[in-house]
């Protein structure tokens, strides 16, 4: 069978296109792959994470899994104090023997978390303004307090208060600025771009009757962004409730002082008593938090 | 009718325009409320920095501008242990490299016994949710520390504290994409008479899978972020050299080691971001 | 008085206006008409300084507008009040405190930023809105209102800063021909009743013609025309509007269409 020299040609074409875009494909994928495994290869290496050690030491989690596990006995269980005023050992007062002392720290977190929110939304509100593009009134602020924003966040709260704990001392205080820093920078990339998205028609009509740059500010910006700002404010309340239980770990104050306290030192059934508070608190401050965000701003802020 | 200025207002006039529109005037129900609003908001926050002792920070202001200083001049630097520092964030890199990697295989399963679609027995898809609800309310560092107690000091402790602490929130995630996937191109694959594991490969996965990729990407990058201070509480990576430059009182080294995290930390966004562009750009065509 | 000397605006590679020397006595209801891009606006709002000018000067009694700077600048605005095409009113705050806004200038820092408004400028405020027939709504959020309402909350506004001069740019094109005639019968009040100079950009001739003592014309960055409306014959209004000789020609055809002529001064206030 004769072939037509034109299709034999458009056929090898087509063929050798389709090889080049095979092969191209195929390299590109083979590069991927490659880097893949390369990458894998050298984290098992670089950080020792060899079957040799994993063996030996998952079995160990649930070993010290069962010694933060409390002997709970369940015909004592719900047993107050005997008649010497000691508590019996099985009972749920028996492991949770210090709850007026992790109550009184759950509540230090909670107004820990509360303060510095409230001071980091304070500055966050300030900055972004000048950090707004369209609202800057030059472009050295808008730079400068950008700057500033991006450095506050920068640097995990917990390496801030690390470094607040040797200026200041342990206790809450150095937590609380920590996190406040923190919110500060977080927050005020959040409120700039809400500025940024501001209609700018009120902002000329303040302009308009002759008002200033705070006028402007005050009148044609805040009054639309205010909603927002509240929301994201209390989003953060609740992130910050999270921190403000961990910097305790560097001896920032609250909960997390206490969890490191029964982890290094005691390793037993505290442990989890102090963990299944911290989660707990978590989650109510979760949901009160959601409560005021839909009941004082509506849902339709949040689409 | 000329109308008079401001200035020539009578307290007459007034009166007359509060009689008209007494609400326009204020309500001084609505007045108290805001102004005891902002009094209490104001009053919370002086009581409680008094409590917290404020006063610290300016008490120890010698000691303060001594450190602050200590940050910024850096002294004997041809001594620096530069190797532990470099080798101190490469395996940073890789706790968070493993971490997110095993969370995302672990999420991979965990997503199909999550999601409504793939996993039709509720109680089961409840009890996975629950768990996954459990591993994200504990923070990474919580686990950290939990893991340091149990396996020991360094990296082994930090992946698995990633490991964990991804998995809740990837697998959620995960569940959430299987969740809202086009039905119709499932039920192409199963109308072969294809078996259940044939379905969820050539079903769910194809459309699933940039997705899955993506958001494994992000966790990557908030994952080298967080595991920079793992080390803190003893979990490998950098942040156990940056403490000990800190118990040592090398401040200085803190500020370097401060900065070339920062550093890598912008490099693995920039990275992470291209890579994504090209995964979503390919698969997603 | 409000006088131009040379007058201009350059954008890059465009000039918007070309020196423009004209004199505005006080007390005069002034149209300035075109077509869209002639430069009106640009004109306008280099009256109150919300745009520069490139070159030239103005002065208003005598003293230099094009130089003041700082709180003479921001003064300078507060007595020349402007009305935008889009109200530009704040959507969320209540109808009374947009007006209030208006006096915004003589507040300090503090008593603005807090918000706080003595009862002179409640009562100012509500008398200003009383006259554009909008007092009912004094309490209401500005975004739940029309069109109509905002504008004339917007004049409103104007009226609180007791101004000298009300600049007006475009106030009646996004607006409904019924409430485009309430609004232009409440500019020509203040206007009458007040004493108080309006110089209005308008891209209708028919409106301009009912309502103004005098109308400017512009095209292309020029001021083509200058005089009462029954000096302007349809050749100078094709001009102006740029039509084709051959091109039928009738102001109906600039217009939203106010329907019934309007009364060319009103007596009545609106209501």
């Amino acid at each position: 069978m004769a072939m037509d020299p034109v299709a034999g040609d458009a056929l090898a074409l087509f063929e050798t296109h389709r090889a080049d875009l095979l092969r191209a494909r195929r390299t590109q994928t083979m590069m991927f792959a490659g880097g893949f495994l390369l990458a894998l290869g050298l984290s098992i290496w670089v950080s020792q994470f060899y079957p040799g050690k994993l063996g030996p030491g998952v079995p160990r989690i649930f070993e010290y899994l069962a010694t933060i596990t409390p002997d709970l006995r369940l015909d004592v269980l719900f047993a107050g104090r005997d008649a010497a005023g000691d508590a019996v050992p099985g009972s749920l007062t028996y492991w949770y023997v210090d709850l007026p002392k992790y109550l009184g720290l759950l509540a230090e977190t909670v107004a820990m978390a509360a303060t510095a929110t409230m001071l980091g939304a304070v500055v966050a509100f300030a900055l972004s303004f000048p950090a707004a593009r369209n609202l800057a009134p030059n472009r050295w602020l808008f730079v400068a307090s950008r700057r500033l924003l991006e450095l506050f966040r920068g640097i995990p709260e917990i390496l801030i208060a690390l470094i607040l704990v040797f200026m200041v001392g342990i206790g809450p205080l150095a937590g609380v600025l920590a996190i406040a820093l923190h919110t500060a920078g977080a927050l005020g990339k959040l409120f700039a771009e809400v500025n940024e998205n501001a209609s700018l028609r009120p902002v000329e009509g303040i302009r308009g009757v002759g008002g200033d740059w705070f006028d402007e500010m005050r009148y044609g910006v805040v009054p639309q962004v205010i909603p927002n700002f509240i929301s994201y404010t209390l989003l953060r309340f609740e992130i910050n409730v999270r921190a403000s239980s961990i910097v305790g770990f560097v001896g920032a104050g609250g909960i997390g002082q206490e969890l490191y306290h029964v982890i290094s030192f005691y390793s037993d059934d505290r442990v989890l008593a102090v963990l299944i508070l911290i989660v707990a608190m978590v989650t109510v401050i979760d949901l009160i938090s959601e409560r005021f965000r839909i009941r004082f701003i509506g849902r339709e802020a949040f689409v | 009718m000329s109308a008079p200025g401001l200035a020539a207002l009578t307290p007459a006039d007034l009166a007359a325009a509060r009689a008209a529109h007494p609400g326009a005037f204020g309500d001084p129900r609505r007045r108290a409320m805001v102004w005891g609003g902002w009094g209490l908001a104001l009053a919370y926050l002086t009581l409680s920095l008094w409590w917290f002792d404020i006063g610290k920070l300016f008490a120890a202001s010698d000691r303060v501008w001594s450190l602050l200083a200590a940050f910024f001049v850096w002294e004997d630097m041809a001594n620096w242990q530069y190797r532990q520092i470099y080798v101190g964030i490469a395996q940073t890199l890789a706790m968070a490299f493993l971490g997110t990697l095993l969370a995302s295989v672990a999420a991979l399963f965990i997503g199909f016994l999550g999601a409504r679609n793939t996993m039709p027995v509720s109680v089961m898809r409840h009890a996975v949710r629950r768990i996954l609800d459990v591993l994200r309310g504990v923070d990474q560092l919580i686990w950290a520390l939990v893991f340091v107690r149990a396996v020991g000091l360094g990296p082994l402790a930090g992946v698995l504290a990633i490991f964990i602490s991804d998995t809740g929130t990837l697998g959620k995630l995960y569940a959430e994409a299987i969740e809202n996937i086009d039905r119709r191109q499932v039920e192409g694959v199963r109308s072969t008479g294809a078996s259940p594991i044939k379905v969820v490969r050539y079903g769910y996965l194809p459309q699933v899978l940039p997705v899955f990729i993506s958001q494994s990407l992000y966790f990557f990058e908030s994952a080298a972020r967080s595991a920079t201070i793992l080390g803190i509480v003893g979990a490998g990576g950098i942040g156990m050299i940056l403490i000990e430059r800190f118990r040592a009182n090398l401040y200085d080294q803190v500020a370097f080691v401060v900065l070339n995290v920062l550093v890598c930390i912008y490099l693995i966004d920039w990275m992470s971001r291209k890579i994504r562009e090209r995964v979503i750009g390919e698969v997603g065509r | 008085m409000l006088e131009f000397q040379n007058l201009s605006k350059r954008f890059d590679d465009r000039t918007a206006v070309h020196p423009i020397s004209l004199k505005i006595p006080n007390g005069q209801m002034v149209g300035v008409i075109g077509r869209s891009g002639a430069g009106k606006s640009t004109l306008l709002r280099m009256i109150n300084r919300l745009g520069e000018a490139t070159d030239g000067r103005m002065l208003f009694s005598s003293r230099d507008i094009t130089a003041l700077r700082g709180r003479d600048l921001l003064r300078w605005r507060s007595e020349c009040a402007m009305v935008f095409q889009q109200f530009n009113l704040v959507g969320r705050l209540d109808v009374l405190t947009n007006v209030m806004t208006g006096r915004l200038h003589h507040h300090g820092f503090f008593s603005a930023m807090f918000g706080i408004f003595p009862a002179e400028e409640r009562a100012f405020a509500i008398r200003a809105l009383d006259r554009l027939g909008m007092a009912h709504t004094a309490l209401q959020q500005a975004d739940t209102l029309s069109g109509g309402q905002m504008q004339r909350v917007a004049i409103a506004r104007a009226l609180a800063q007791e101004p000298k001069i009300v600049l007006a740019d475009e106030p009646i094109a996004s607006l409904d021909p019924m409430n485009a005639k309430v609004v232009m019968d409440a500019l020509r009040t203040i206007n009458t009743e007040d004493g108080i100079t309006v110089i209005c950009n308008l891209h209708t001739l028919d409106t301009a013609r009912n309502y103004c003592d005098r109308i400017i014309g512009m095209a292309e960055g020029r001021v083509v025309f200058d005089g009462p409306p029954v000096a302007l014959t349809e050749a100078k209004a094709r001009e102006i509007y740029g039509a084709e000789a051959g091109e039928a020609f009738s102001e109906g055809m600039t217009s939203t269409a106010i329907a019934a002529t309007a009364p060319a001064r009103p007596t009545a206030l609106v209501n």
